[in-house]
């Protein structure tokens, strides 16, 4: 028990928790922005896996994790398109059309996988580049607060702007109202001339950046590789932290560090010896745990 | 609801229309809200616009119209100087056989009170009041017709009726039970009925066949059902039967129900509804978007299960229908009963259509005899 | 036939090839020798006894899982949870076959009876939030995937594994327990038989009985169902315990019929292509039996093509994705459908 508590009580864990959030943390953004248009964005877990997978490649074909990055934010857009084509011409059902995008991530990336690098299921053979960490001049001399906020990855800076921009573009900015009208209202919306359509792409290709910069914090900062399945449901982790953030960017991203506690401690208590099989159940179980709370609660608020 | 009219209209002028094509124009209107804008139109025409006016109410195409055209089953059946044609030629020409146009009306066989609505009070989200103190009883073998114009109360009241909304004050008692204190399921066991306005979503499953929606309000019946299996044959043949009797126009038992016209549709859901021989029936806008024919045969289904006892409710924004119908009408106007007539012969439409505007209203007293 | 349902199965087949081209084409870009590799695809699962054999074997444990999506897609739930259940259940009758000593028929009846339970069980979760507090069963089913996939691994890893034997398997599996082979030659198991009776049995429930009536009224138009006195909440949770009950005993099923030891250490991958081989089907049981056997064929097709050219199996994953996207694309050759049913009208 002692072990534990000093385990849980040291800059690393602290520091953690904001190393395993960054993912979700952007998937959930792209989540909230999605959403709040009225069109969910089932698709996030495999545009993730998509991201990380295009990320690592061009960062190998390129030398450059920047130019990875970037092919990786591409990629998310390019597979979000494809959704938003599909649902909004093909009237294919949202949750369908996600189903199928998850599918061919998943399968697609260890198929292209093996044919560019003859690796089956890990990207071994592949020098791809990883995206620089950053230490901050002046707080990284700070005790404590130093050790946990400086010297991550550039992404994890990256998603906790992210979460202020997204922030800013619902509240503030026209094209935010706009989402907003159309998914509240969508009728309303198309009776004052707002193009319906064409938000709710910008929506899904925004979400799909988002996601793809997730994805490409999995391969290209969390680890250095790519590897079968490796964003591990962490998509749809953050649609459930979106729904109990209520559709709101700080919510979703108070959410969405509760998960990253979750995940953060599943790693860290599995150095103390629990069953690792077990442990890695704990952010399934907290998600799963905090949806039938946040449910019950709307439950009762409707009687 | 005129004024907004009016907007439209302006709306079409502003952008220099010639052409002004109004399809029914009057359902959302008063009489005296038709009458002014009779008087636009005609004023607009004199003033060389052309107007097309589109309608299923004869009365008013013979009054506002100098040529009629008649389309049925898509395709044009003729026109005509609308002085050359008298009503009962225009509806024979809309359906195509020969309607009588009186509904013969039994004597009152008055029964005992079904619909109990004491001290109903319900108000929105934002605490704006949408039913004000609404009282009335309907008795058995008698129809009560909700006058109103669309968007006063008349929805939410049957939405509690039929616990779509939850109550918030006062008490509905149907068939002699409080509906606060059971479910859907046991409402319907008590014999209640309900052709609701928007078919689409509550009235029909539209990807079942007609059978399948015939059957959704008797399939626990030991008649079609025998230890939890569905007796097909004893269904289809009942779908069957109810097909013929009302004219369905259909390919068979087995027809997706949502490919049927609104009028075939709004038939299947009369058919479920009228003929577990409900001892209370709600009708709300039961004949909206359906053509002539079929008008007339749900009208007829409604006289005939008045005569044998039924206590119905009837909610209608086409006067005319509400006045053939009901033995007593009630006047809702912003959530409020604001008239109560217990004989319809000798009602004028001028004052009723004043009650609806909510320029007019009865005494107290005359509204309590609603009770 | 209505001309409706006519085009929805034209529509079907349609994707279907188009499907098939895409394996062409990929296979023409990729294989060394994209002819060879074709006729591989194609003809290669009709070669042999044992090949045509595999495919029975493979559609046996998609007919579960196609059963069980279906029930629920009639429901209009979108619960991926099959694929979590079909390994859990999978090593709880593991359990059951390694350690209960029963005679040889009752064995494995038992053991599938104790993974259909199991996965009726788990199902309850994502059934019970659903119906009372409209959580989305769609995250809670999968949240449960990987929590299953955890325990699962755990009772393998800590309880059931074999110390003697160098990879990660549990013990054999008593003789008792295993299912007959059916057709020799082959390795098609009396699981088949099983899979015939449960395709029946859910074509009942769904077509021929009340519960699956007022199933089916529910997934259609949940406010008519309402209306009509169907109790919501009690047909979300039976279509859950249905399904669940069917995925388990798919996973059972499965293990006793294919394998001599509990080793999956994965989620093997049913659970998921249910979902495509019930729209197949048009989420009618006995189509399923028709999707399970295409499905199974193209997977063997596209092993076989493996062996020979290299192509790695996950192609198949890439047709998914193109089958499901056409099929449940409502518009998808729209302006067809209109003419092909006003033909009728005239």
């Amino acid at each position: 028990m002692e072990k534990l508590l000093t385990i849980i009580f040291s800059t690393d864990f602290f520091y953690s928790i904001l190393r395993v959030t960054t993912p979700i943390l952007f998937a959930s953004m792209g989540a909230v922005v999605a959403n709040l248009s009225g069109t969910p964005n089932i698709a996030l877990e495999g545009i993730m896996l998509i991201a990380a997978f295009v990320g690592m490649y061009v960062s190998y074909l390129s030398a450059s994790a920047w130019i990875g990055l970037v092919a990786a934010i591409g990629a998310g857009m390019l597979a979000a398109g494809i959704l938003a084509f599909f649902t909004l011409y093909y009237r294919t059902n949202v949750i369908l059309g996600g189903i199928a995008i998850n599918s061919l991530a998943s399968g697609g990336t260890i198929f292209f996988l093996y044919l560019i690098a003859g690796d089956k299921g890990t990207s071994v053979s592949l020098n791809s580049k990883v995206l620089p960490q950053i230490n901050i001049p002046l707080i990284q001399d700070i005790p404590i607060l130093g050790d946990i906020v400086s010297g991550h990855n550039f992404l994890t800076y990256l998603s906790i702007i992210s979460v202020f921009t997204v922030y800013y573009m619902i509240k503030r900015t026209p094209l935010g109202l706009r989402m907003r009208a159309v998914g509240e209202q969508q009728a309303a919306a198309e009776s004052v001339g707002i193009n319906v359509i064409k938000i709710k792409v910008i929506a899904l290709l925004i979400s799909g950046a988002l996601a793809g910069l997730g994805g490409a914090f999995m391969s290209m900062g969390y680890v250095s590789w790519f590897s079968r399945d490796m964003v591990s449901g962490r998509g749809w982790i953050a649609i459930a932290a979106e729904a109990m953030g209520r559709t709101t960017a700080i919510g979703t991203a108070v959410t969405s560090v509760l998960f990253g506690v979750a995940d953060a401690f599943s790693n860290t208590v599995s150095v103390l010896g629990w069953p690792a099989d077990l442990v890695g159940t704990i952010p399934y179980c907290v998600t799963l745990i905090g949806l039938f709370i946040f449910s019950l609660r709307e439950y009762r608020k409707r009687q | 609801m005129g004024i907004k009219q009016k907007v439209e209209i302006l709306k079409a002028l502003a952008r220099g229309a010639k052409i002004l094509i109004l399809d029914e124009p009057t359902a959302v209107l008063a009489p005296q809200e038709t009458e002014q804008l009779f008087k636009e139109l005609i004023y607009l025409k004199e003033q060389g616009h052309t107007i097309i006016f589109i309608s299923h109410k004869i009365r008013e195409v013979k009054r506002i119209s100098d040529h009629v055209t008649v389309m049925r089953g898509g395709i044009c059946e003729g026109t005509w100087k609308t002085v050359d044609k008298t009503e009962q030629e225009i509806s024979r020409k809309i359906v195509g056989f020969e309607i009588d146009t009186d509904l013969v009306k039994q004597d009152i066989n008055l029964q005992e009170s079904r619909i109990q609505v004491r001290d109903v009070n319900y108000h929105d989200k934002e605490n704006v009041p949408i039913l004000k103190d609404v009282n009335f009883t309907v008795k058995g073998g008698t129809i009560l017709g909700i006058a109103g114009i669309q968007g006063n109360g008349q929805v939410e009241l049957i939405e509690l009726m039929t616990k779509s909304r939850k109550m918030q004050s006062g008490s509905i008692i149907i068939n002699g039970q409080d509906i606060q204190k059971i479910n859907m399921k046991q409402l319907r066991n008590t014999s209640f009925g309900y052709i609701p306005e928007d078919r689409l979503r509550q009235g029909i499953a539209k990807d079942a066949t007609i059978m399948e929606n015939i059957i959704s309000n008797k399939y626990n019946e030991k008649e079609y059902c025998n230890h939890g299996l569905l007796l097909r044959k004893k269904c289809n043949r009942f779908a069957n039967e109810e097909i013929q009797s009302y004219g369905i126009k259909c390919s068979g038992t087995g027809h997706k129900t949502g490919m049927l016209s609104g009028g075939n549709m709004q038939k299947v859901v009369v058919a479920r509804e009228c003929n577990a021989q409900p001892k209370v029936l709600i009708a709300e806008q039961p004949t909206r978007g359906v053509d002539l024919g079929a008008a007339h045969i749900i009208h007829k289904q409604l006289l005939k299960l008045r005569d044998e006892g039924c206590a119905i409710l009837l909610i209608s924004a086409d006067l005319n229908e509400v006045m053939k119908l009901s033995d007593a009408i009630i006047v809702i106007y912003e959530g409020e009963i604001v008239a109560y007539y217990p004989e319809v012969s000798g009602i004028s439409e001028a004052r009723l259509g004043l009650c609806m505007l909510g320029v007019e209203r009865h005494d107290s007293k005359t509204i309590k005899g609603a009770i | 036939m209505s001309r409706e349902k006519s085009f929805n199965i034209l529509r079907t087949v349609v994707a279907m090839i188009i499907a098939t081209l895409v394996a062409f084409t990929i296979i023409l870009l990729v294989s060394e020798n994209p002819l060879e590799s074709i006729k591989t695809f194609i003809i290669g699962p009709f070669t042999s006894l044992r090949y045509l054999g595999n495919i029975v074997e493979v559609a046996i444990p998609l007919t579960f899982s196609g059963l069980a999506m279906a029930v629920l897609f009639q429901t209009s739930l979108f619960n991926l949870g099959a694929e979590g259940i079909f390994f859990l259940s999978g090593a709880l009758g593991a359990l059951v076959s390694i350690w209960v000593p029963l005679p040889g028929f009752i064995h494995p009846l038992f053991a599938i009876l104790v993974g259909g339970t199991a996965g009726a069980a788990v199902m309850l979760i994502p059934g019970i939030l659903k119906a009372k507090f409209g959580a989305s069963e769609l995250v809670t089913s999968l949240m449960l995937n990987n929590i299953l996939l955890g325990v699962g691994c755990y009772i393998l890893n800590n309880v059931m594994r074999d110390p003697n034997v160098s990879s990660l398997v549990s013990f054999k599996f008593a003789e008792t327990a295993l299912l007959a082979k059916l057709i020799t030659g082959t390795k098609v198991h009396t699981g088949l038989l099983i899979a015939i009776g449960t395709v029946i049995v859910v074509y009942i429930f769904l077509y021929k009985s009340k519960w699956g009536y007022e199933l089916r009224m529910t997934g259609i138009n949940k406010e008519f169902a309402e209306f009509s006195g169907i109790n919501i909440v009690k047909v979300i949770i039976l279509a859950h315990i249905v399904a669940g009950f069917l995925s388990g005993m798919g996973g059972v099923i499965e293990n006793l019929g294919m394998h001599k030891r509990f080793e999956w250490t994965a989620l093997p991958g049913y659970g998921f292509d249910g979902a495509m081989i019930a729209m197949l089907a048009g989420n009618n049981p006995i189509g399923v039996v028709g999707a399970a056997l295409f499905v199974a064929y193209l997977r063997i097709g596209a092993d076989l093509v493996n062996r020979f050219s290299d192509i790695p199996t996950e192609m198949i994953s890439i047709l998914q994705c193109v089958i499901i996207l056409l099929i449940s694309a409502e518009r998808f050759l729209h302006k067809y459908k209109q003419k092909w049913i006003e033909k009728e009208a005239k």
